[in-house]
């Protein structure tokens, strides 16, 4: 260890080499063919409800892809199928080939007849046969969405050796399978993602947040961060050629504060004689017994559906008296809430019927146990309601409650753990329409996605599994991972590099015996179920040895070095990989923690600075919040508790100069960095720096 | 005349000179108290010619981003007016002053202790405590009759609540009660019934005891048998309010601040309403909700802000505040004491505040400091709600929590 400007001089020396260990000589370096080597998934998601995979491979070679018939939705088969195997291999399917992958309905009578002796005939909307073989692949669908969805299937058995021989009979266990994207002004770079992410995921209906679009009828009110009108419709457009429906969520009566954006003020402070209380501070629900909410509103939902197209459209109706008075006006108390949400809903229900689409509504404020004496008997019966409850529980009664009073209704559910699966067999249990996935990101939160709230972008994928296959086992533990990789295809060719031994660094070992080691809390709350040595961690190899882990405000972490050097002799790399994390939680999200600097043979220097939740995390907050760095393992500790590590690539700004050496910084906050692993790779798996 | 000269004087020591502004952020007060701010602001104007005092209210969801969202744009209002958690949480992250070094002691022994502690953490003071306010119990009298239960002779214990809850349940099918046990809301209950969170070290959490799980149980069967209703996990005292409100939650338990707004929102409700002390159970004390006012990182003046703060909390506006709510308490060691708080009428609202006052002594801010407090309220939250709603058993979440919160502390 070299010594650093904060380390302090007059140290005993016994004292000195305890706390800081000199190593001068470079960490010892092994090259490898593959530090990086990207794999297949771990397990078909959402899982299939027959399949049967073996360890044989359909190689690429000489493979060909063609539709077997005229509808759209096997084009849009192929389409995918490509650019997987192009993200994947950079190259995409071949036209014309030894071998063929086929894709098309049971109206091909000879997929019909190959399905048959297989055993596989689908007999389900949406379901499909799968099958790939030494002699070429097949996907044949009840109908042409079966066909697609299918096809995701297939892209999901792509290998570095060539597609997994399979075999596949699928069918959803509901025909509604929705889940919640919003339009702002960062749309297009977020949707473009996720949308062909939820079709991977077989979703059937995509709920579309639409509150702040610039609506042609809603000038008076346009947000900046709204999403123009042009992008509502691309997106529109998007979800179908994905085989999905799109229904808008016009939030109306309540949660309306959209309509009060006055862009004259940048405030909310317009449209005032629409509101429910003239009083409050911050508006939030219109007042039904003013005419004029109509002009404003019955235009817009006429202009969502011209954009969408939809069958119906979601109405909002929910949390009616969380913000403000509601009624708040003596005339509006005179008449109740009750009466006021009825007509309400009455009102925009038969404008929409007019239009021959159809009313969606949550459940909240209808059916609850205040209200939905008076409520629920008004209401016409092909209102949908959308039921919700966003905590796991055995079970969810209220959902049999409102079919029981003969309306259709869906269960939503959110990202808390075992909630989307909880929901999805209450709902079969009780014969709900389907399930919707909800996201909570803000109006104009779509950024987040990327980096800040992943964590409910990854619960797309545990609904998607239970939603399709309700009985199916626990998802698999790989899901932020997969995450990240709907936004960096992990290629399949390897990517050489060097794994660097940080034995000599090492300030904490990771198993804790006797409470001197790891975060001093003793063996059952250690590192110790991590692997060490050579290990593959995700696509990456780490050389681990222990934890260069740094100064923090924690006692337990104060007797650590604030910074440590480590040589690395004049090596060259396009990228470094570290496997890293930090002994505590960290208290402020983007707190800047520590910085790694790169110090070239020429003296100059590069740093990345590290942020709490978006560089790096505690150990013990396995919950991935972002896609700049990459879950690689989760484990527990002795006592249960969950844990993990997270690999970041910082592609190196100057690859042409040879790296002297790599300090690591603490900013000395609660949450202090630990190193774990580096490696060094002669080719970036991430492309450009991540945006911001 | 000696209590204007006293005002006069402790506005003096603010130093400000004109053609300034301060601003103050208050929660969901506005409109009904613009009748209490709009003079107090004014009152403050003309003892500091030239100063413009600006008053905001805000929604509590809304009020911690806008102090972020002034810190990083470098114009955070002066002092803001937040409840415990919300003081504790923003300190964590570094968005709060310590008003140790920014206020004399002297300064600061004018409040109760009790309620000052609520807004210390690892030492320092990051909040003046401005009004309290502590629960009572109320109960739906005619629902009460209808399941042939006296109004006149209402429980003593929790125990004795919940019994009552169950036969109102049993004999009317309308819900007996809805606990406040949402979010971290069980901890607290655990404090009221004497079971303690930490050991004595403070060192290591410690509520997965026997004792502990059992309470716990208690509430996972009451909810399995459908004795409260879903709602209440997931909105908390707004479910609870709007049942009792709709006449259809016979005993809910409620800050007496509540009593004037059901009057106006169900006034038949509100007629067949009686009241009763928050029953005082081992533990020997009873949450009360503190507001109090924290000066953010990046005000142009530190003192000056925590001197307007300590201002806007002293006796005589205290004093003031309460009297003007009716329902509220003064944290001040001498506005605390003022007779006022003792005498009343017959009204719900004035027995209501009675009530309150005969549990003041046990009034304690029950929310638990600790650090990383979003990430270990979280932890607590998603347990407690598995167990209530039937997804783990109550000691595997209690044990979850417990080896988190100690992995972390």
């Amino acid at each position: 260890m070299r010594l650093s400007r904060r380390t302090p001089f007059l140290l005993p020396l016994a004292a000195f080499l305890a706390a800081f260990p000199a190593f001068a000589a470079p960490l010892t370096l092994t090259p490898v063919p593959d530090a990086y080597q990207g794999s297949a998934p771990s397990a078909l998601l959402p899982p299939p409800q027959e399949a049967r995979l073996s360890e044989a491979f359909l190689p690429l070679e000489g493979l060909a892809a063609r539709a077997e018939g005229p509808q759209p939705e096997l084009q849009w088969a192929l389409r995918d199928l490509s650019r997987e195997v192009q993200a994947r291999f950079g190259r995409g399917l071949l036209t014309e080939g030894a071998r063929w992958v086929r894709v098309g309905t049971l109206e091909n009578l000879e997929l019909a007849q190959a399905a048959r002796e297989r055993g596989l005939t689908p007999d389900k909307p949406e379901g499909y046969a799968l099958w790939v073989e030494e002699g070429g692949a097949a996907v044949v669908g009840f109908d042409a969405l079966g066909a697609y969805r299918g096809a995701q299937t297939l892209r999901q058995l792509l290998t570095p050796q060539g597609f997994r021989h399979a075999q596949v009979r699928d069918w959803p266990a509901f025909g509604w399978r929705m889940a919640m994207i919003y339009l702002d002004k960062d749309s297009r770079a977020i949707n473009d993602v996720l949308v062909p992410l939820l079709a991977k995921l077989k979703y059937s209906h995509v709920l579309v947040m639409s509150d702040y679009v610039q609506w042609n009828s809603s000038r008076a009110v346009w947000h900046p961060s709204g999403a123009p009108r042009a992008e509502a419709e691309r997106v529109a457009r998007l979800i179908r050629e994905h085989g999905m429906e799109p229904i808008p969520l016009l939030e109306l009566l309540s949660h309306a504060q959209w309509l009060f954006y006055n862009p004259q003020t940048g405030r909310y402070d317009g449209n005032k004689d629409l509101w429910a209380d003239p009083e409050a501070p911050n508006p939030y629900a219109y007042d039904p017994l003013v005419p004029r909410v109509y002009e404003v509103v019955l235009p817009i939902l006429s202009e969502a559906v011209e954009v969408f197209k939809p069958r119906y459209v979601h109405v909002g109706h929910d949390e009616l008296t969380a913000q403000n008075r509601f009624p708040a006006k003596p005339e509006a108390q005179a008449v109740g809430l009750p009466k006021l949400f009825v007509d309400d809903t009455l009102r925009l229900y038969n404008h929409l019927k007019g239009l021959g689409v159809g009313t969606m509504i949550w459940h909240d404020v209808a059916f609850a146990d205040a209200y939905r004496d008076q409520i629920a008997p008004a209401l016409p019966k092909d209102v949908v309601v959308t039921y919700w409850n966003y905590s796991a529980a055995a079970d969810y009664p209220p959902l049999a409650a409102i079919r029981g009073l003969g309306f259709g209704v869906l269960g939503s559910s959110w990202y808390n753990p075992g909630n989307p699966e909880s929901m999805a067999q209450a709902a079969l249990r009780h014969g709900a329409s389907g399930v919707l996935q909800t996201r909570w990101s803000g109006y104009f939160g779509n950024a987040t996605m990327y980096d800040g709230q992943a964590e409910q972008a990854v619960a797309y994928f545990n609904a998607a599994g239970a939603f399709w296959n309700p009985q199916a086992p626990a998802a698999p533990d790989d899901l932020a991972a997969r995450y990240r990789h709907a936004w960096r295809v992990p290629p399949f060719t390897p990517i050489a590099g060097q794994l660097v031994d940080l034995g000599p660094a090492v300030t904490r070992r990771l198993a804790d015996p006797d409470e001197t080691q790891w975060i001093q809390k003793g063996p059952s709350t250690d590192l110790s179920a991590l692997p060490t040595g050579v290990v593959r961690l995700g696509p990456y190899r780490f050389h681990v040895s222990g934890a260069v882990m740094l100064k923090g405000a924690r006692a337990a972490a104060a007797d650590l070095p604030q910074s440590v050097t480590l040589e690395l002799g004049g090596v060259k790399a396009r990228a470094l990989a570290f496997l890293h994390t930090t002994g505590w939680i960290g208290s402020q999200r983007y707190e800047r923690v520590g910085s790694y600097t790169l110090t070239y043979a020429d003296g100059s220097r590069a740093t990345l600075a590290l942020e709490y939740g978006r560089h790096l995390t505690s150990w013990l907050e396995p919950q991935v919040r972002t896609v700049i760095y990459e879950p690689v393992w989760r484990g527990k500790t002795a006592d249960g508790l969950d844990a993990g590590l997270n690999a970041l690539v910082w592609n190196n700004p100057k690859p042409e100069l040879p790296i002297q050496s790599l300090t690591l910084e603490s900013s000395g906050a609660a949450a202090n960095p630990t190193l774990v692993g580096l490696t060094l790779l002669e080719r970036s798996p991430n492309g450009a720096e991540a945006p911001r | 005349m000696l209590k204007r000269f006293l005002t006069i004087g402790t506005l003096l020591t603010l130093g400000l000179s004109s053609a300034q502004q301060l601003e103050f952020v208050t929660t969901s007060l506005a409109p009904t108290f613009n009748d209490f701010f709009e003079p107090l602001v004014a009152r403050f104007e003309r003892a500091n010619a030239g100063v413009k005092l600006k008053w905001t209210d805000l929604p509590q969801n809304a009020i911690q981003q806008k102090i972020l969202a002034g810190i990083a744009a470098g114009n955070p209002p002066d002092a803001v007016q937040l409840n415990s958690s919300q003081i504790l949480e923003l300190a964590q992250q570094g968005a709060l002053l310590p008003l140790n070094d920014l206020l004399d002691a002297a300064t600061l022994r004018n409040y109760q202790k009790t309620a000052l502690d609520a807004f210390t953490y690892e030492g320092k003071v990051y909040g003046l405590p401005d009004y309290a306010s502590t629960r009572i119990v109320a109960f739906n009298g005619d629902i009460l009759r209808k399941a042939g239960l006296d109004p006149n002779n209402p429980p003593k214990t929790i125990p004795g609540i919940i019994e009552w809850a169950r036969t109102i349940k049993d004999k009317t099918g309308v819900y007996g009660f809805a606990p406040l046990i949402a979010n971290v809301d069980f901890l607290k209950a655990f404090q009221e019934a004497g079971l303690p969170i930490f050991d004595a070290a403070r060192k290591k959490a410690v509520f997965n005891s026997p004792a502990h799980v059992a309470l716990l149980q208690q509430y996972v069967e009451l909810r399995k048998k459908d004795y409260f209703p879903e709602d209440v996990m997931r909105r908390g005292f707004t479910a609870a309010y709007e049942l009792y409100t709709a006449g259809k939650l016979g005993i809910i338990i409620i800050g007496p601040q509540f009593m004037p707004r059901l009057e106006k929102d169900n006034n038949a409700v509100w007629k067949a309403t009686v009241v009763a002390p928050h029953p005082i159970g081992p533990g020997q004390v009873v949450q009360a909700s503190t507001f109090a006012y924290a000066v953010p990182k990046g005000v142009r003046d530190p003192k000056r802000s925590a001197q307007l703060a300590a201002w806007l909390t002293n006796d005589d506006n205290q004093l003031a505040f309460s009297k003007r709510t009716g329902t509220t308490f003064p944290t001040t060691v001498k506005a605390a004491n003022d007779p006022f708080f003792r005498s009343g009428g017959s009204s719900v609202n004035d027995l209501a505040r009675l009530a309150a006052a005969k549990t003041m002594r046990y009034g304690r801010d029950l929310t638990v400091p600790v650090p990383n407090a979003a990430a270990l309220n979280k932890a607590f939250k998603d347990n407690i709600e598995a167990a209530i709603f039937g997804q783990k058993s109550a000691k595997a979440a209690l044990d979850e929590i417990v080896k988190f919160w100690n992995a972390n502390l």
